[in-house]
This record gives C-alpha cells, structure tokens and sequence, in this order.
C-alpha cells in the first residue's frame, strides 16, 4: 500500500527499474536523516531577529505555499510530512527529516524549493517559487530553523489507539437480566433478548419448523434438506427434535466441507499461483488440495482453532511427535498468488492473510509508511517481514500419506525415478550444449579480446559480452590468457597479427607470416605457424578461424580417448591447448557449476520443465502419496530491516523479528528461534490475545445471521463500531476459549439460541427502532451461494456425487461433474464466469465476506448453460417423478421433489398450462417444467 | 460486503445500503440516483444500475483501443527528425534501462506528413486515422514505470503493476453504471485468446464480480459463440417464454408472503433482464444488420469487424469497450520493426479511422472518448542481439517505458492538438510528461468523476485507480 509523497514525484516504489535509478535519491534522503538525528530543537534560545523573521516571512511563507498539502491539524501529510508546527518539521516526512538547522545545503527542504534534483520538486507542477521565496527558506534554515509553532506531529495517535475497544483484554461479562426469560433458551440469547428490551424490540416469532431445518441443514451442511427428514422433524414431537437434528447435521462430513470453505475464502485459495515465472513456467499449484482437505477435516474433526492457527502457520516447527498430515495446513500461507516471484509481494500477501485473516487487522497498510488509523507502525511490518523472508518453500514438496505397496505404486514409482534421472540429465544437456556452443564461437572470443575494452575483472565485460552473443567468464579467462603477448608458444602469432591496424592489414599479415616462415621467434610452436601459412588471411577473422579450427581438432581428439582432457598429449600444441584452454578452469571449456550459473536462465527452465512434469506425475497418479506445501526456515533466518517508503533499495533501520506492538503488552520480546513463525504463531493463538477469538466467532456469527456483530470481518481495526449488542462478542470469545477453542461448541450454541430461530418475516414496527437489524430483531432471508446453490441442483437432480476430499475437479467441462463445489477446480489467474457472475470469493486476497449481487447473467446462466440443461433432464427422469403419470400426477411429484412440497392449485394449473405447451412432446416439456421449479426463487433463497 | 435485507423501502434503502457499503457513500450518489431506483426502473441489487456522475462530463462512454505489445511512437504520431538524421550513429542514451541493450540510432522508415487543419504529423502508417487528427489529442510525452509487458499492461489498465487492482473499465462501471441493463457494462474484445497478462486486465479485483469485463471472443462471428449463454440450444423462444411465464408466476406467489425484499424483487426481475439481454446482445453484435457502405467504411477485417462492434456497443449504451488488437502482444517488435509495425498498422487503420468517422457522423464522438495506446513506446535506438530474447537481426526497437504516445479522441478533449513532447530523439518524455496515473485522472475527469473521491473501502483502506498518485492534464481538455 502505497501512500502519497510530497518530497518525490508520484510514481510507484515497487517497480523493477525503478527501484535501481531511484536508489541514488533514496540513499541521498537517508543521509540527510542521519545527520539531522543529533541536532538539537531548533527552538532553543531565540533571538528577537529569528523571532521576528519567522513571524514576518517565514510562517505566511509556509502558510501560502507548503500546508495545504502538508498539515496535521488537517490531517492531509503528503509524504507523511507535515510543516504546519515544529514538532512535525523535525520529524520530517516518510523519507527522514527534511532539514538541518544551520546546514540549507543539506537540508532537503530547500533542495526540493529550489528543484536542483529534478526528482525532487516542490510545490510541484510547476508551481515553484520565486527566488525571493526560496531565499527565506534558505535564510530559515541557515539561522537554525527557529520554529515557535506548536502542535501534533500528525498520523494515528498512539496512546488513543490502545483505547479502542478491540484491543481490551477480553472479559467474560456477566449474564444480563431479562425480562422474559422464557425466550432466552441460551447464554447468547440473554444478551440478544436484553439489547432488544432496552430498545423495545420485542424478538420475532420463531419460525415454523420446515423453515428451520431448512436454514439449519443450509448453514451447517450447504444443503437442502430433503423431503423425508423435512416431514419426519416437521411431526417429531419430541421435545429435542430440534437439538438431535442440530447434531445430526454436524456430525456429518457435509458440515467441513461447508464450514471449510468459509476458511478458504479466508485463505484466498486458489489451484494456481498466477502469472508465474518464467512465464511459460506451469501455473499451477499442484497439491493446493491437501491444503483444501487439510481445512475440511479440521472443521469436521472440531481441532481446536488455536491449534488450526498454530498448524497453518507454524505445522513443521511443532514439536515431536510430528503429523505428517498437518504439514499440509502450511498451504494457508503458501497458496496465494506468486506475483511472478516478486519476493517481497509474496511477504506482504502471507503479512496480509495472517493479519486480517486471524486478527483482523490491515497490517499491509504499513508496507510503506506507519499505518493511518491504527497504531501499527512500518517497523511492525517488517518485524513480520523478516519473519516470512526468514524461510523458504523447498523444491519438492513432503508427502504426507503413506501410500499402499501395490503394483501400481511401484509403476508410479519408476515413472517417478526415470523424470528425476531425466531432470539431472537436462542440467548435463545444458552443460553439453553451452560447451558446444562455446567451442563453436572461440573465433568470436578471440576477436572479442581484442575489441572489448574494459579489463578481465570488470563488470561490465558481462554486457558486453553479451552484446556479442559471448559468455563473460570464458571471455574474461581468454583476456588473461593471451595476455602473456608475444613470449606465448601458440598465441604469440595471434598477438602479434591482433596488433596490426585494419587498413591493409591483408599485405603486412601476409608479409608477417612470410618472414616468420624463414624465421621464427623463439618458442612459438610450429604446426601454428604451417596453419597460418596454408591459406592467404584477408582479415583477422581469418586468423581467428585458423585457432579456431586448431581448437576445434585437439578437442575432437580429447572427446574421443577414454582420459579426455585429464591425461597429457603427445602433441606439444594439442597439449599446450589442453592445458591452457580444455582443462577445467581454461578458457574453452566450463564447468557444471559455471553453466548453472552463467545460463541461469536456461538451466532453471528445463529443470522447472522437468520438476513439472514430477508434479504432474504426483498429483494426478491415483497411487502417489498427497503432498503438502510446505515452507521451511531458512538455516539462518533474515536480520529484518524497514524499506523506507516500501522500497527495498532504500535499507532503513534494522528491526527484530517480532509480533505486533499492539498486541503483544509491555514485555514484548524479540522472536528468538529460528524465524520466529512458531512463536508468531503462539502468539496470535493465545487466549491473551484481545483480538484472535473475537475475529473468530464474529466470523461463526456472520455466517449463522448473515451479517457479523463487527460488518468488517477481516478488519477490526480503531475505525470499527463495537457490535451494537453489547457483551455478546465477548461472552462469545471468553466461551470459545473456554470450550478448548471449539468451533463446533460456538456454531451449536447459536444455531441452538431463540434468537437464531426466528422468522425471517419483515416487521416494519422493528425497523422503525432497529433499522440495520443491528440487533437481531429478526433473522434474515439468504440467497444461497454458489457453492450451495450448485450443490443443491445436484443434489436435487441425483447427480451429486459425494466423494470427499482428493484433487480439484473442473466444475466447467463437460461431462459436468456431480462432485460439491468445494472439491472445485479454482484458477485464480482465469476463473470462469460462472464462478464470478455468482459472486465467488475473490481467489486473490483474504475474503471475509462475500458479495451478493443480482444481475442478469446469473439468469442467464440458469436458462441457457448446459449444465442446468443436464440437472433438468435428470431431474425429469428421476424414479420418483417419472413413474409419476404424465399430467397432474407428475407435476405434484415435480414439486414434491424439488420443492419438498405440493403445489397450490393456481401452481398446479399454471405448471400445467405450460407442459401443455409442449403437446406431444414428453421429452421436452418434463425437463422444461424442471428447470423452472430449479430456477424458483423458493430454492434460491432461505428464509 | 454483502447488502443486508432492508425491508422499509424496498428498492431505495436496499440500494443505498449498497452503494454505502461499496463505499461510494453520498459523495458520489446524489438523490437523483436515489429517485431513479427508487422509480423501480432498475435491479435493487445490481452494481451497475446506472447512477449519475459526481460532477457533469462530457464523455459517457469509453472505447479503449489497446495496441498491446507497444506500439513504437518514433515511427507513428512522434515524428523524430533528428534520429533520421544521425541514423547509424551512437546516441548518448546509456543513462536510461529499458529491457535489453540498444545500439546506435534508429532512425524512423516511415515519413511524416501534416494533417487535419491542425497539422498534427502523423506517420504514414495511419492515413485513415490520420485523418481525424481534428478530432484528437495527441499525447507525446507519456510514462509508464518499468520496460516490461506485464506490469504494464497492468499499470495502463489498473493503475498498478502487480497487485490485484480493479481495471480501469470497472471503476468506470463502478463509479457510473451502466446506461442499458441488457448488455454487460464492460465488454472486451479479442480475437483468438487472451492478451499478454490474460484476464486480469480487466478484473474487477475486490469490486463486485459483475463489473469485471465481459471477455468476448471476436474471432468467431457467430454471436452463440460471442457471449457465454446468450442462447438457448434446447427452448424455441416461445418455449423458454412459457418457461419465464411460469418461472414469474411461481416466484410472484412465493413472494406474496415476502413482501418487501428487494433481493427477491431484484431475482425475479433479471430473468426478464437476461431474457431481453438474449435479444439485445444478438442484434449489438449482428454485423449483418449494418448497410453495406459502413461495413465496407470499417473493411471486411477482424480488426474493422472490431471496431464496427465497439460502434455497435456504444450506442447502445455500453459503458466501457475495450478493444485488443490481438492475442498476445503483436506490437512487441523486437525484429524487423519496419515489417511487423506495417503490417499492424495496415490490420488496424481502417476499422480505427472508420469508427472515428463513424461516431462522428452519428453525433456520438461528443460524448464517446476514444483512447488509443499501448502498454509503452519503444526505443529510438536499434536493439542489439541478445542470446534466446530476439532473433538478433538489429532491426527493431526494444520497450520503451520513459515516453511514449498515447491519443483520444472525442469525449470533450481538446480537439485537434498535440500536448507534450519527447526529447529530440524521442527516449523520454521532455516537455509535460503525463503519467498512465495522469491519464487515468484525465479519463476518468473527462467522464464526471474525481479520481481522488471514486474510492472503494477495502482492507481498511479507501482504494482509488490512481492509488495516490494522478493529476489530471486539464490543458487537454477542452
């Protein structure tokens, strides 16, 4: 997150090149801070002539010209500076202080007046000030700044902050008195009833009992009731139907595969990581789903939600005995998005899911400057930082599931053993084709050596190598090598015939090669000098293809012996060019190490090609073990320190790796081990923190009543009204915590409340005193999402497959699958329509709370799409309709099963007239009648 | 940020509530917008309900011409005299990265000529565009952040390089809705795939999935194939009218004893939205319904076929139209500049040209902005051969994010006027340098919204396009 900076011109602090041409600034700001640190308050000790040239020029200077975009009484810092009182001046803005009393040339203020750096303009657009203005400045500074005005620095006020409600040490309240205690049946619904008949709000009646079962099997499992269990609690008389029904539906699996993707909207799950890099590199995250199942079992197994906390973010830091299978709770942090690997928005999404997902706090506004409203500083954002920059995610992922020793576990296995031999062997191939390409191009490198002028050891000499389509290692290894000159046994002739200028260099080359025919220098190897004099050299690229070709025969005679380059040649050339240029270290050859380093690129490539393909392998062969996505610390972990402005060229204070000030009391303590990702993680679930179980059941709450105590699930931050029913989040937290942080124990304790059991009938007399429904006065009517709506077509055509857990399934490709939409295959980087036009929670950042919009795509896909088409069909040709006779009959049964009930007359007739439409024609007219009954608004939405 | 049921007044409240919560708030949303709704002549809980911009602009729609791949400016609306002139030799430009090394002088191919009364030089690649340069603003002194494809296809397209940001057309739907309730508010058209960066460009991010831009695949003609489920392969339409008759009569019963929900209200209302949106859609993209001399204005091309549907779209109301040129990014010419840049020209100059005079003989040029650009220009030196990245042929330019072109057309610009400049070889903007931030700012001014006020809250943050950068480039308008 990025905010506004007066002092550089707008333009983002996280792009790539810019990062490197920005640097020179930033490290020019950082400076300025340094020296201004020891300088003291610049209103110490004022003479009358600073007094009076303060009030006369510079404050109506400052007025006119700097505080409309830079003031804290206004609360508009522009670059996190404020100039409107002394304070907020010598803090300085987001980049350091903004002048040195008595130093004008250091102080950025006046560089900024007086536009010097062309980055670095002040007031902008053009609007600079006339020299006179700028002189005043000057003079300011320069007589040391004196600064009579008072006030705030400005931003969030700290010691307010703490006061805000969510930061206070949870208290379990006292239950409130009521009148009519009959109705509150629980805990929860003392305080709902009390807030109610404070208001006068009588609660609404309870709603009848095929609407509750309903709303309940909805809420706990995501499905539809169906008709047999609707009839049989509609006629149970006993006085616990309600409660048995209520621990039926959440002893069945459904209840994880529900509750579970309400976390995993949290979790911003998605099957694939967006734009990857390389580019072309797969895009998906092949094991995302043992994260998935990880979340299902956890909710349908009741863990403990500190527990859950601790897994997701800390799993294989625990200690023994390790579960191999919690591992997989690691996808919480590793299966956002990549952002094409750009480290450090991988931190900040990870910062970013753990903030807002477990205690609802917006710690990424902190990325670049100290949090607006909250009191959480930049340096809090990157103690986290250095956390997450402290680990790593390995290569290949641990299994976790101990697969059966079958015949086709040992096919897989071999499959897997040929790509791992296959993935060394590619890095052989590459090193096999650079070696190739190198002994192709050593004319070039020759000619290079003479042409590049920068010296072996200097950096550039990459680039320019690269301009030449050359490697700068071998260019560099061959600038040494023939810097021997003239004494050189093989390159002396080349040195010398280097050296002649290009205008007529035909005749004196020829002349040279001549005269060293009838006399050579001493030492210089003979079978070069026969080469050179074979054929007539035009130009030096000649002579170059003449080394080159000599090269190119003493290699081809160490490929073919069984030594290659390790044993001596008969031949004094070959050897000399052994020794110099074939053995390892030499110019003409490089090693495994060097490949991998100088074709990076190339090599990462078709390693990651490979790693793909084992990936592919272990994720879609049915006897592979399921893997988790795991992330490790790193052997040292990663000294943090703050990016001033978000920028990571720009290196400011170092900083611990610790938890978040606000949260963490007086006896905040650096983390000590390794990252810190565990203690981070006990941290966050501790009945201590203030904020961790209220986030928590205010997110059991939302998805009971539709609408959270706090409306912003994931941000509970100081601009948040506490929940208008007072204590009930409280008591909520204190009991979660109590009952051994159990989801289970919260969810039956509401669903089991009065409270929850109402009508969702509108009254107006409430709403005239209520009117958000703040108080629960009624319960709300829901439109099924789209997991559950899916899931209900399915079901109440018979196509609902119920296999649980496993690898994702496309829920777009025909033949359409019948499994629930959870197990669905989620791509964030394209989603298909259908999950967007009905509001699916954004795959990309934490969703705590999804849209619910109606627009008319959404009917369009329920008239026109085939898979509606297909649910229709088979709903028609289910047994319990079909058998049904055509006409009346059949359009009773149609309701019964679709809707669990009969039709009303003037539905009947109405059905019946359209199926007369399609006189003659039984196949159509059934499925036609079908849809429709799937496209009623009584299916879509709970009451 | 799901709406609540408000039961009191059903239409207004529900979608006032709506709108609150999508943290439009009353700034942007003035009683006229309430009064609309309140008419019952909208969906209660759509988020493209037209609604009225916070201050009257000229334009109401947008067509958004992507070049994608960057297009090189030096050798279409930037003339460079003197690059021709020290063509061959070194320039001293090290000083500024681009993606890969560039080498010496590259001196233009094609020649410029004046046009219009105005006398914008414009290369000879564009002779039909050329010649509403009267029509134009010609912005020489564009900037964007890095020379890389997909972080700028991001910034141009959601004023970000990286993190998941709406685009441009859906804040536009955001902050104005939408004028026909038939057709999506945000269309995107492309033949053949996806560009560079894929579906993304045009995301709505944590804006509500509805105002994300509706992908069209242009390559096909057959409108089944245009627009997901806009057929029905099984129900005649009488059929599916029995079906929607049924379908209205079971929910109107059903809602007897739910009086005063606007989401029940709003459901059973899109049925009869979808089922005209079914019609609709088919006649806005039936090209055949066109006379014969506009088809031919627009030319018997995927390109003019294109153009010809952007037209079709606007005037019926679509908000927002963006337009790719291709798949991928074609622009991208790293070799035989002079070959690609000819072709693509010739691909789109027609259809460009043509919907320009179209919309203007049709009156709708005063109020449809026009905007063309690509991600970022291009070099005015030659890009050397770099091993696996080019075909080392040293004849062709590599990205260039320090400056480059960008026009509009229509919409209330300044009309017939360049603004801005590069320096004398065309690296890096020189004279008023306009920002994509900028030009985001401008766009959206154009069309009645205040950048820094069209905020959505999310995260504990109030996000705008610009992010907090932006200044609008009010010279350029008129």
């Amino acid at each position: 997150m990025k905010t506004s900076n007066s002092i550089l011109p707008p333009r983002p602090a996280s792009s790539v090149s810019f990062q490197a041409v920005w640097a020179a600034s930033f490290v020019a700001l950082a400076m300025g801070a340094a020296q201004a640190a020891d300088v003291p308050p610049a209103t110490a000790s004022a003479t009358p002539a600073q007094v009076e040239f303060f009030e006369k020029s510079v404050r109506p200077l400052l007025e006119e010209r700097c505080v409309e975009c830079h003031s804290a009484a206004k609360g508009k810092t522009k670059g996190g500076l404020a100039l409107d009182n002394a304070s907020a001046v010598r803090k300085g803005g987001d980049t350091g202080p903004v002048l040195v009393p008595g130093a004008p040339e250091k102080s950025l203020l006046v560089k900024a007046v007086t536009y010097a750096d062309p980055d670095l303009k002040m007031p902008p657009d053009n609007k600079r000030m006339p020299a006179e203005q700028v002189a005043i400045l000057q003079e300011w500074v320069r007589s040391g700044a004196y600064d009579p005005r008072e006030g705030k620095v400005g931003g969030a006020d700290p010691e307010a902050a703490k006061k805000h409600w969510a930061f206070q040490p949870v208290q379990k309240p006292a239950l409130p008195d009521v009148r009519d205690s009959k109705w509150a049946h629980t805990d929860t619904d003392r305080f709902v009833l009390s807030a109610l008949e404070a208001k006068g709000i009588a609660p609404s009646p309870q709603a009848d009992r095929r609407t509750l079962l309903k709303r309940l099997a909805y809420d706990l499992q995501g499905l539809p009731p169906t008709e047999s269990e609707l009839a049989a609690f509609a006629a149970d008389p006993a006085p616990d139907a309600y409660e048995k029904a209520v621990d039926r539906l959440m002893a069945s699996p459904r209840f994880g595969e529900r509750w579970g993707r309400h976390w995993l909207d949290v979790a911003r799950y998605s099957d694939t990581k967006g734009l990857p890099a390389p580019i072309n590199a797969d895009r998906r995250f092949h094991f995302a789903y043992s994260y998935r199942d990880y979340v299902i079992n956890a909710f349908n197994t009741d863990k403990p939600f500190d527990q859950f906390i601790v897994e997701q973010l800390a799993a294989d830091l625990l200690p023994e005995p390790k579960k191999p299978e919690a591992l997989a709770a690691l996808g919480y942090l590793t299966v956002g998005r990549c952002f094409q690997n750009s480290i450090n928005d991988i931190i900040d999404d990870r910062i970013d899911v753990v903030t807002r997902g477990l205690v609802a706090l917006t710690v990424s506004c902190a990325r670049c400057h100290d949090h607006k409203y909250d009191p959480i500083p930049t340096a809090d954002y990157y103690s986290l930082h250095g956390v997450f920059s402290s680990t790593e995610e390995p290569k290949e992922r641990p299994s976790i599931s101990t697969p059966k020793e079958t015949p086709e576990y040992q096919k897989y296995l071999e499959k897997r053993n040929v790509l791992l031999q296959k993935k060394e062997a590619v890095v052989d191939g590459e090193v096999r084709k650079a070696n190739a390409e190198l002994l192709k191009k050593l004319p070039l490198y020759l000619i290079a050596v003479k042409e590049v002028k920068v010296s072996a050891d200097d950096k550039a000499l990459e680039t320019m190598a690269g301009q030449r389509n050359l490697i700068g290692l071998p260019l560099g290894r061959w600038m040494n090598l023939l810097k021997d000159g003239s004494l050189d046994s093989v390159f002396g002739a080349w040195n010398a015939l280097a050296a002649l200028p290009a205008e007529g260099f035909e005749a004196q080359a020829a002349e040279l090669i001549g005269n060293w025919k009838t006399l050579a220098p001493a030492g210089w190897n003979a079978s070069v000098l026969a080469a050179l004099g074979e054929k007539p050299v035009h130009a030096l690229a000649d002579v170059a293809q003449v080394y080159g070709k000599l090269l190119a025969d003493t290699h081809a005679v160490l490929e073919k012996r069984a030594s290659g380059e390790t044993a001596p040649l008969d031949d004094p050339l070959q050897e000399t060019l052994r020794t110099k240029v074939f053995q390892l270290g030499g110019a003409g050859v490089l090693s495994k190490a060097e490949v991998e380093k100088a074709y990076a690129r190339n090599v990462v490539e078709a390693k990651t090609k490979v790693q793909d393909e084992i990936d592919v392998l272990d994720s879609t062969d049915l006897s592979a073990p399921d893997r988790a996505m795991v992330l490790y610390d790193k052997p040292q972990p990663v000294q943090p320190v703050v990016f001033v402005r978000g920028n990571p060229a720009n290196r400011g204070a170092a900083v611990p790796r610790q938890f978040l000030s606000i949260l963490s009391g007086p006896e905040r303590k650096p983390f000590t081990k390794g990252s810190g990702r565990l203690e981070m993680a006990r941290a966050i679930a501790s009945p201590t923190n203030p904020l961790t179980a209220r986030v928590a059941v205010n997110r059991i709450w939302l998805h009971l009543f539709g609408k959270g105590l706090v409306e912003t699930p994931n941000d509970f931050g100081v601009r948040t009204l506490s929940p208008a029913i007072p204590g009930v989040l409280d008591f909520l937290a204190a009991r979660f915590v109590e009952s051994g942080w159990s989801t289970k124990a919260i969810v039956r304790e509401l669903v089991l409340s009065s409270a929850y059991k109402q009508s969702s009938a509108v009254r107006n007399d409430a709403l005239a005193l209520d009117p958000n429904n703040d108080l629960v006065h009624s319960m709300l009517r829901r439109r099924l999402d789209f997991e559950a709506l899916r899931d209900t077509l399915l079901q109440t055509a018979g196509t609902l497959d119920e296999t649980r857990g496993g690898r994702p399934i496309e829920l777009t490709k025909e033949p359409f699958s019948g499994r629930r939409s959870v197990y669905g295959y989620i791509d964030r980087q394209d989603l298909p329509s259908m999950f967007r036009i009905f509001d699916f929670a954004n795959p990309d950042i934490s969703i705590g709370q999804r849209f619910e919009t109606t627009v008319p795509q959404q009917a369009l896909f329920l008239m026109n799409n085939g898979f509606i088409k297909t649910l229709a069909e088979s709903t028609a040709k289910l047994p319990a309709v079909a058998s049904a006779a055509p006409g009346q009959e059949r359009v009773k049964a149609l309701f019964m099963h679709v809707l669990k009930r009969a039709p009303q007359s003037q539905e009947l007739e109405a059905a019946l007239a359209m199926v007369g439409n399609f006189a003659g024609q039984p196949e159509k007219a059934w499925p036609a009648l079908s849809q429709v009954l799937l496209l009623t608004n009584e299916l879509a939405f709970v009451d | 940020m799901k709406h609540p049921s408000f039961r009191t007044s059903p239409e207004s409240v529900s979608r006032r509530a709506f709108l609150e919560q999508c943290g439009m708030g009353f700034g942007l949303l003035g009683l006229a917008g309430l009064s609309a709704s309140a008419s019952g002549a909208l969906s209660g809980a759509s988020p493209l309900a037209a609604h009225p911009p916070q201050y009257s602009g000229r334009a109401k729609r947008v067509i958004h011409l992507f070049a994608n791949g960057g297009p090189s400016h030096i050798d279409t609306f930037d003339p460079k005299p003197e690059l021709t002139r020290l063509h061959g030799q070194p320039l001293g430009n090290s000083h500024l990265k681009t993606e890969r090394p560039t080498g010496a002088a590259f001196g233009s191919p094609f020649k410029f000529a004046k046009h219009g009364q105005c006398g914008t030089e414009v290369s000879e690649l564009f002779p039909n565009v050329a010649k509403s340069v009267d029509d134009m603003v010609v912005i020489r002194s564009m900037q964007a952040n890095v020379p890389n494809h997909e972080p700028s296809l991001m910034l141009m397209n959601c004023g970000e390089a990286r993190l998941p940001r709406p685009s441009l057309g859906s804040w536009v739907n955001y902050g104005l809705g939408t004028e026909n309730q038939n057709l999506p508010g945000f269309v995107t058209l492309c033949p053949g795939g996806y560009p560079t960066g894929g579906a993304p460009n045009w995301q709505s991010a944590f804006l509500p999935g509805s105002l994300q831009g509706t992908y069209i695949d242009t390559k096909h003609t057959d409108v089944e194939k245009l627009i997901e489920n806009i057929r029905n392969k099984t129900w005649s339409p009488t059929e599916q009218r029995a079906q929607l008759d049924l379908l209205s009569s079971l929910n109107r019963m059903h809602q007897q004893s739910r009086q005063e929900d606007s989401q029940i209200d709003s459901r059973i209302r899109s049925f009869e939205l979808a089922y005209r949106m079914q019609m609709d859609a088919t006649d806005a993209f039936d090209l055949s319904k066109e006379p014969q001399h506009i088809r031919d204005l627009y030319g018997d091309t995927v390109y003019g076929r294109q153009c010809l549907i952007a037209r079709r779209l606007a005037e019926r109301g679509v908000r927002f139209v963006q337009l790719w040129h291709a798949p991928g990014q074609p622009w991208d010419s790293h070799d035989d500049l002079e070959i690609n840049h000819r072709k693509l020209a010739r691909e789109s100059d027609q259809g460009t040209g043509a919907l320009l005079i179209d919309l203007k003989q049709r009156g709708l040029l005063d109020d449809t902005l026009v905007v063309w650009s690509g991600e970022f220009g291009r070099t005015p030196t030659v890009e050397l051969p770099t091993p696996g990245s080019n075909q080392g042929k040293i004849n062709g330019r590599d990205h260039n994010h320090w400056g480059f072109s960008a026009w509009m057309a229509g919409g209330g610009v300044k009309a017939g006027t360049v603004y801005g400049s590069t320096d004398e070889f065309g690296f890096k903007a020189a004279e008023n340098p306009v920002h994509v931030h900028d030009l985001h700012a401008t766009i959206l001014h154009l069309l009645g919204m205040d950048h820094e006020k069209l905020t959505f809250r999310h995260s504990g943050r109030d996000f705008r396009l610009t992010d907090v950068f932006g200044k609008i480039v009010r010279d350029i308008v008129a």
